[in-house]
């Protein structure tokens, strides 16, 4: 795989999202349902493992890299992950007068509603790889209410869910 | 207030992005904590445009304000010493997850285990979407949440629009909307 090819496909989805998971539907969109390089189960097992991780959400970046090229991959993950955190030195210089215009804001405020909507789209597929029974429902179930409910850390959910599904299929 | 030494001011960025679990806000939450509170190299005031500006950064918001936050206290050298220190051990943690999980899968413990643990990503992607709505809840502005997040639901699960021509798209309304004078 061409790695600036890679790089390019990568920092787009970095530089058109404004927070770590929000990349998610262009990362979706290009590799899964464009070029077929990925699967879903390979984009939540990349998440799953950035979360796992201490430090920023954007990180699962690093293992998509890692499944689409292998550790020259994971290296090109993380220079797109990292690559808009510098436009922020430039925006500082730049930006401080615009940031507190209304217009501005207000455009900005659009394209965070429209990219909650891009992360749900984009779930709605992973929700159907990933919940096939009754016990994966009984478990999403858990994990939402744990999430919206209680101030643990989304390590701690995800450890979790992970032993209620062994203790599920060590008990049947 | 004093200069950081490059040395102690990248220590603090490792520790914060390498010890803090949950994602930008804790880590930006212990960088306010050592920078401003406990070694006043930053006042509060400056802090808060900082991580206002990170905000309006591209990717991610925790790398944005650790660029900007160190630049302003030691130059680009700093800046980019803060970005791998926050982001390269977890990096590094994903990637011995990920080749840990390659030799294991076909373990059927493990299997379930990380069945498990999809379900709970599944989760999480669903409530990080409803937080970032949920502000304009507050705020009761339902129709700009309907045709702004509701629209990019429905234009990118029916494959009709690529998500960067959504996110064009969902600013142009968003001021069509404003000259409607909707919330």
């Amino acid at each position: 795989m061409n790695l600036l090819w890679l790089y390019l496909l990568l920092a787009k989805a970095t530089l058109t999202s404004f927070s770590g998971i929000t990349s998610l539907a262009i990362v979706r969109n290009d590799f899964v349902l464009h070029y077929h390089l990925l699967t879903d189960q390979q984009l939540t097992t990349a998440i799953a493992a950035g979360r796992l991780a201490p430090g920023p959400n954007g990180v699962y970046l690093v293992g998509i890299g890692y499944y689409l090229a292998g550790y020259p991959g994971a290296v090109v993950g993380w220079l797109a992950l990292v690559t808009p955190a510098f436009l922020s030195i430039l925006l500082l210089h730049w930006l401080r007068r615009y940031c507190d215009r209304p217009g501005f804001r207000r455009a900005l405020d659009s394209v965070l509603l429209a990219a909650a909507g891009l992360s749900l789209a984009s779930a709605l597929p992973l929700a159907q790889d990933a919940i096939v029974d009754a016990h994966g429902v009984a478990l999403v179930v858990v994990a939402l209410a744990a999430f919206l409910f209680t101030k643990l850390d989304s390590f701690w959910i995800i450890l979790v869910t992970a032993a209620l599904s062994l203790l599920y299929f060590a008990v049947l | 207030m004093d200069v950081p030494r490059f040395r102690d001011l990248t220590a603090i960025f490792f520790r914060s992005g390498s010890f803090t679990l949950g994602g930008g806000n804790p880590i930006q939450a212990a960088l306010h904590l050592e920078l401003v509170e406990r070694r006043r190299w930053l006042d509060s005031a400056e802090f808060a445009l900082i991580y206002g500006l990170a905000r309006f950064t591209p990717g991610t918001n925790v790398l944005a304000c650790s660029a900007a936050l160190a630049w302003r206290l030691g130059g680009w050298p700093a800046a980019i010493a803060a970005v791998v220190a926050v982001s390269v051990p977890a990096s590094l943690l994903v990637l011995l997850l990920l080749t840990g999980y390659e030799q294991t899968r076909s373990n059927p413990w493990v299997g379930h285990a990380i069945s498990g643990a999809l379900v709970a990503v599944v989760a999480l992607i669903a409530v990080s979407a409803w937080k970032i709505v949920k502000p304009y809840a507050i705020e009761r502005r339902w129709l700009r949440i309907a045709i702004l997040s509701g629209g990019a639901t429905i234009a990118l699960g029916n494959g009709w629009l690529s998500p960067i021509a959504i996110l064009a798209l969902a600013v142009l309304a968003g001021f069509a909307l404003d000259r409607l004078g909707a919330k």
